[in-house]
This record gives structure tokens, sequence and C-alpha cells, in this order.
């Protein structure tokens, strides 16, 4: 799986049982489960904020961004922290499984039951690798949509985001 | 001209020219009012042409181009051919305007576009007088000047006079290679440069030197740059002699209209341009420093070392040195941003068929550079709102008694911790009235109300979202456009606004700011085992309350102290966190935020140290109860509670 080819390099993570990766350009770090500090009354999405050698990086629970069960974070839990436009953003998710190749060709398009499932602003295709389907996140569009709602949320108390676009 | 990669240069060119600009609408500005004033005239021109001379070499043509042709106007009004009022006026500061929108470019995309219709109005305006003939009398500074083929090819070959030209920059000077290209491209338009030493490519090559000796033999238009070239930013002294002459029978080279402030600077303190990103990370690296030198204060302080003691002392006391001077080196003077706004009060009010007078006091207090950055857009947006709404007509401050010109003040004071800009209109002041319809018509206060409410709980109407947009109480009142915007920016930086007003004479606002955002000393409590950190600034005591001491107003609970009757909050409902029952007794922290008061419960006081103010990401920059975060010593993170909001609700 990971061979070098004619295709770029990813990182492949769990929600769940389902399979989801970040292309590798886009991260920055990847981190085990550590102390996240919570925010209350910040929107719902949100985990918290962890210290990144001395700055304040807001941690974002990718199973609430997506409107999966919600779940506690164990021994397994990472955070990915990728580049965003302003500041490094950390990712929870549930497992990194592995770092891997995918051929430009294995990736296509999304199909229309993916994007009815979750936005699919967000995905940037579909990788097949065997009998496993994996779904390419571009982590940067998640966060960019989310800044909107976040916006939409503030003020409220919780700011609960009911998903209005 | 070899091909140099200039584009390394372009930071340089753009701060630069941002500071020129500065200067330029200033002294605009200023010549308008007093069109008899050639000193400003000849500083102008002298800023046009050394940013001609920096975009030129950037190969920013467009910009050159525009700079050209505003030297040429400034030029025609140093002659009298040109009044600087009126459309010639405009017409400039069109030209600057140009400049600027190419300049933002330049720093965005590296790229500038033509202002063709820009540069037609400077040139009309300068020929105005002088009829439609002499248009483009003087034409477009092109790198081979008139004189230059003619010199090579009409003259013989022999005997050519040879000049050696010895130029010598400040030491001060951010980037002598950039300088030492101008001055080589400001030479071969009026020279047949032979060569010079450093070379060209060893400039661009970043060697270093002292002295740029330039062999050339001289053309048209040589007597009249090199002059110029003695006035140049940066240039410290032009020498002149014959090739082979000994070095002490070289003239130097007088520098007429040099700008007279330079002497200021003087030869005991250099300064170094240093970007910004870098006192950033300085800082950084102090906060680090100070987090960790709590630690070893409190390691210290339980071992029974004398030695050790005294070392953590002096590395206390050097640590706060630090600490202070870093500070220092990030103030800046408020006038850096005040620069921009006589020009945009005066752009305004002329919209409007206005006379505005801006006055400005203070401007040479320093604030953070953070801070700054920060106010300067509520303050345009407040100016804004004097000029549009504040100052009546000419023709209604005539039938009221006042003077035509209505004047705007902006007063900066220093004021124990905080730093105070006013800014005053002596407009029409605001009409109560309009405020008690509107709140009553949306269904905020009832008449009766309303009619009763205390003008200062009136005037906190304006600042709430959405209150005063609307236009029917533009007309009436003639306030408020977005003042919720400034609230809110101003909130953000942990300062306040505050309005006063009085019927027929006029409005103030008043903005409170921290000198600086980066080291504050705090409280630290624990909520639902979280540690929250409170600015020392807004506690006025802590109490321990019991059980007993809460009663019930309306349904609200209250404490008394010392006879005064405080709100509870409970910051564990505030949150939503369950309630922790235990002893029932509360810790509680009295805290204020302008004039209002309130008792906050935490769960625990754990005592007060220097904390180091981080931002949060723009994600949770909105979240109510929280202005920032700060990272403890242990490397847990401790947010700062905004208590401003939370005294809000």
């Amino acid at each position: 799986m990971s061979g070098v080819g004619d295709g770029r390099q990813y990182i492949a993570f769990r929600l769940g049982r389902e399979e989801y990766a970040f292309e590798i350009s886009t991260i920055r770090e990847i981190f085990p489960i550590q102390d996240v500090t919570k925010v209350h009354r910040s929107p719902s999405y949100i985990e918290g904020v962890m210290n990144l050698r001395g700055r304040l990086v807001t941690v974002v629970d990718l199973r609430k961004r997506f409107k999966l069960e919600a779940r506690e974070p164990d021994e397994n839990s990472r955070i990915i922290v990728v580049e965003a436009t302003d500041a490094p953003v950390g990712f929870l998710v549930d497992e990194v499984t592995e770092v891997a190749n995918f051929a430009d060709e294995s990736v296509e398009a999304v199909p229309a039951y993916v994007a009815d499932s979750i936005e699919s602003e967000y995905v940037s295709g579909i990788a097949k690798l065997g009998e496993r389907l994996i779904t390419v996140i571009d982590p940067l569009k998640v966060l960019e949509l989310s800044a909107d709602e976040a916006e939409e949320a503030g003020g409220k108390s919780n700011g609960d985001d009911s998903g209005g676009r | 001209m070899a091909d140099v990669d200039l584009a390394k240069y372009t930071k340089l060119f753009v701060a630069e020219a941002r500071e020129y600009l500065r200067a330029l609408n200033d002294a605009m500005v200023g010549l308008e009012a007093d069109p008899s004033d050639m000193a400003k005239v000849d500083e102008m021109f002298r800023a046009c042409h050394t940013m001609k001379g920096m975009a030129g070499m950037m190969g920013l043509e467009p910009f050159a181009e525009t700079a050209h042709a505003l030297e040429d106007l400034l030029n025609a009004i140093r002659r009298g051919e040109a009044e600087p009022t009126g459309k010639v006026a405009e017409a400039i500061f069109a030209g600057l305007d140009a400049l600027e929108g190419m300049m933002d470019s330049v720093s965005q995309s590296g790229e500038v576009k033509e202002a063709k219709g820009v540069i037609d109005g400077l040139r009309d305006a300068a020929s105005a007088r002088r009829g439609r003939g002499g248009r483009g009398s003087r034409k477009k500074a092109a790198p081979k000047g008139d004189g230059a083929p003619k010199a090579k090819r009409g003259k013989p070959p022999a005997k050519p006079k040879v000049v050696v030209l010895k130029v010598r920059l400040a030491r001060r000077c951010a980037f002598p290679a950039a300088r030492a290209i101008v001055i080589l491209k400001e030479l071969a338009r009026v020279a047949n440069v032979r060569g010079s030493n450093p070379s060209e490519e060893e400039i661009d090559q970043e060697h270093a030197f002292e002295e740029l000796e330039i062999t050339l033999e001289p053309e048209k238009g040589f007597d009249e740059t090199v002059p110029r070239i003695a006035s140049m930013l940066d240039v410290d002294e032009v020498r002149v002699g014959r090739e082979g002459d000994d070095s002490s029978k070289f003239e130097t080279v007088d520098a007429p209209g040099r700008l007279k402030d330079k002497p200021v600077d003087t030869p005991t303190t250099q300064t170094v341009r240093v970007g910004m990103d870098k006192l950033d990370e300085l800082l950084d690296d102090v906060s680090e420093l100070v987090i960790a030198r709590s630690r070893l204060i409190e390691r210290t302080a339980s071992q029974d070392d004398r030695e050790l003691g005294e070392i953590s002392a002096h590395i206390n006391k050097l640590t706060s040195e630090i600490q202070s001077k870093v500070l220092g080196i990030r103030m800046i003077p408020l006038e850096t941003v005040m620069g921009r706004f006589p020009r945009m009060v005066r752009d305004i009010a002329r919209n409007q068929g206005k006379q505005v007078e801006l006055v400005v006091d203070g401007g040479s207090i320093e604030l953070d550079r953070t801070v700054i950055d920060l106010i300067s857009d509520p303050i345009m947006h407040i100016l804004r709102n004097c000029v549009d709404h504040g100052i009546e007509t000419e023709s209604e401050r005539r039938r009221t008694g006042k003077r035509a010109r209505g004047l705007i003040r902006i007063v900066a004071s220093k004021q124990q911790d905080h730093v105070l800009i006013e800014i005053s209109d002596d407009g029409a002041g605001i009409d109560y009235e309009a405020i008690k319809a509107k709140a009553v018509a949306s269904g905020l206060t009832t008449r009766d109300e309303a009619d009763s409410a205390l003008a200062r709980d009136l005037l906190q109407l304006l600042f709430r979202p959405g209150f005063s947009t609307r236009d029917e109480v533009s007309k009436l009142s003639g306030r408020g456009v977005g003042l919720d915007v400034v609230k809110r920016n101003v909130e953000d930086l942990g300062g306040s606004v505050m309005v006063s007003s009085s019927e027929g004479a006029g409005t103030t606002f008043s903005l409170w700011l921290p000198f600086t955002l980066a080291i504050i000393e705090a409280m630290l409590v624990s909520i639902a085992d979280q540690v929250y950190a409170v600015a020392m600034g807004t506690i006025s005591e802590s109490h321990r309350f019991e059980r007993s001491d809460v009663k019930l107003i309306r349904d609200r609970e209250v404490v008394q102290l010392r006879g005064e009757v405080l709100p509870v909050i409970r910051m564990r409902r505030f949150f939503d966190i369950q309630e922790d029952e235990g002893s029932g007794a509360i810790n509680a922290l009295i805290v204020q935020s302008r004039e209002r008061r309130a008792a906050l419960a935490v769960d625990d006081l754990m005592g007060h140290q220097q904390i180091v103010v981080k931002s949060l990401d723009r994600r949770l920059r909105r979240t109510k109860g929280i202005s920032g975060g700060t990272i403890l010593g242990s490397g847990r993170i401790a947010l700062i509670l905004d208590v401003d909001s939370i005294l809000e609700r």
C-alpha cells in the first residue's frame, strides 16, 4: 500500500467504521490524544483548545462535525494538525490507520449516494483500494464551511450548529 | 542593465512607499489649506521623486509614471503655473490614491496596473494654464534620455570627459544594494556609465561596501541629477572628481533641500528596520521565559539553597527587564494611524459639501502595535459618523449661530493603565427623542420606560446590533451606522467605548484602550476542574459568601457586600456545567466592567500571577465569556474570562 507509484500520499484515518483520508501535503503533524481544554459556549463541533508549543490551537471533533454519533476519545484517538489559512487547526479522529499512496486513477469522483450523506463540498474523491472505500476529504474546505456556521452561531448560547446550509 | 532579481526588495519598497504616501497625503491636506506653503511643495516633490526612482528600479513602470506625472504637476505648482486647490488638488489626491492602490496590489501580487486616466488628469492639471500645447512638454522618463544617443553618436569618441562619483550610503541604510541600484539607474539616464565598484553584479549579490564608486561620461542632465542623488534618502555624501585624481581632491556635492529633520538621527543612535513577525517571535520567546521564571521562583522557594536563591533573583530581575524592553520595542506612536485621518475627513466632508476641520492632539502616545492595528478601523468609523451625521450643513450651522466650519477633535491621553481616546464633534448632538421612538417601535421598551430612562441608558442602545442601522433612525437621530461593530472591535482589544452628547453642542465618543495586550496580572480560579484567568484590572476584591448570604430579588440571586447589592453570576451555570452542591459556600470575585458590578461565583481561587495573553483563533473568538487563553507553567491552558461579556447578559 505504501509502494511508490504515480500518485499522491495520504494519511488514512477512521471515524467509527468509515475510512477517510487527508492528502499528506495539508498535514502539519499528528499527535496522540492529549489534554484538550474545553471551551464552553463554543460551536458544538469544537472539542476545545490544545497547547501546541506555546500556541493555542483549536481542536475540531470530526465526528461531531460530520454529525456521527459522539464517542469518548481513547488511546487510539489522534489529533491531526492541519495548516489552515489563518492558523493551525487540530482534527480529532478515532484512529490513524496508515500512510498510503493512492494512484491518481484509483481516486474517483464523488458518487451521488455519498454526496447525499455528507456535504459533498468537503469530499475531493473516493479512493478504491481493493474492497475498501476511503473518502478523501479536503480539511481546509471543512474549516471554511465550519467558519460560516460558527459566525451564524456566534453570540447564541452554546452555538448549537443546526447545519443550516 | 543586468537582469537583476528585485522581487526580494518588494517588501522594502512597499514599506517605504507607504511612509512616503502618508507624508504626501498629510502635506497635501496642509497645502490645500495654505496654498502658499512652498516648503510643502518641495517636500512632496522630493518624496515623489524618490518613489519614482524606487518604482523604476523595481520595474513597476505604471507606478513610476504616475509618480512622474505628480512630480511634473508639483513642478508646475512650484513655478506658479498651477494652484494647489480645486481641480488641481483633486488631481493630486487622485494620483496619490492611484499610487496607494498600486502599492496594495504590489504587496499582494507583485504586479501593478496602469492608471491611464489619473495620469491624464495630472497632465491636464499641470498644463491647464499653459494651454494644451504645453502638455507633455516633459517627456516620460525613458531609460534612454534625449541626450544619450546624441552624445554617443554625435560627438567624436576622442577625449570624452570622464568623471568619477563616490557615493557614501548612510550606515543605517536598510538595503544598501537596492539603494545603490537606484542610483546607478538614475545615472544611466544622464550619463554613459563605464563601470562601478562594486559592480552591479556584486551589488546584487549583496557584497558589503562602504562606498559606491562610479566611473562615467556625463551627458545632458547630469549636472542637475547629481545634487538630487546627494539629497536622496540614505545617501550620506556624494563626491565628484576626475578619473585618476587623488581622493582628497574630490569635491563634496551640496545636497539641496535635504530633509531638515534628518540630522535628528543623531550618529549615536542607529536604527534597524525589523519585520513585525520577528518582534512577534521575540515576544513569544519572552512569554515562554516569563512562564519559566514563575516555575523557577516557585521551585526555588521550596529549596533551602542560598546560592540558587540568588541566581533565581537575578534571573527574575533580568527577565523583567527584557520583558519591558521587548514590550517597549513594540510600542509605536498613535500618529502612525492618525496620519490617514485628515485626508479621510477632508474627503467625506467635501462629498457632503461640508467644511470640517480635524484637530489631533496626543498623537505621540505610544501603544502596542497590535492595539494600533486594530483601533484604526473603529476610529475611522466614528470619524465618518461625526462628519456624516454629527456636523450639520453649513447653512444649518449658520442658522444656529455656529462657525461655518465644523470641528472634530481627537484627543489621546494617558490614564493610569489605559489610554483614553476621545473623539468629539461640535455638531448637533444626539436626538434622544428619536432613540426613544425607535426603542419603543422595536419593542425594546415601553413608552413609559423610555420616557423615564436615563440618557446614559438610551445612548447604550446605539451600540446594540441592528438598532441603529435602520435608515429612519439615521435620518432622525443622525447617528449610528454600525456602532455595534465599533464596540465589538474595541472590546476585542479589552477596551471599552462610551458616548456622551448634549443637544446642539455635539457628541463625544470615548475609547478606553490598554497600552499593551501581551502580559497582564491575573487571578487564577478553577471552575469544574479547569483553570481560568481573570484580569486583575477587572477585579475589585474577592470574598467568600455563606449560602445564607445569598438572597433572591425578583428571582435573581444577589449578595450584599458592605451595603452594596451585587448580582451573583454562577460561572458553572454560565457555562452550562452541572452545579457543584458541596458546602454551599460561594467563592466569589467582585468584578466590574465600566459601571456594572457583580459577584462571579467560581469553585476555587488559586492565587494571582502574570500571564501571557494568547489569542484564540477566529473559530473561537466570538465565544461568550472567553476572551483568550494563556499557558500555565505546567503546560496546561487557562482560558481568560471575558468579564465584559459575562456581565452583559
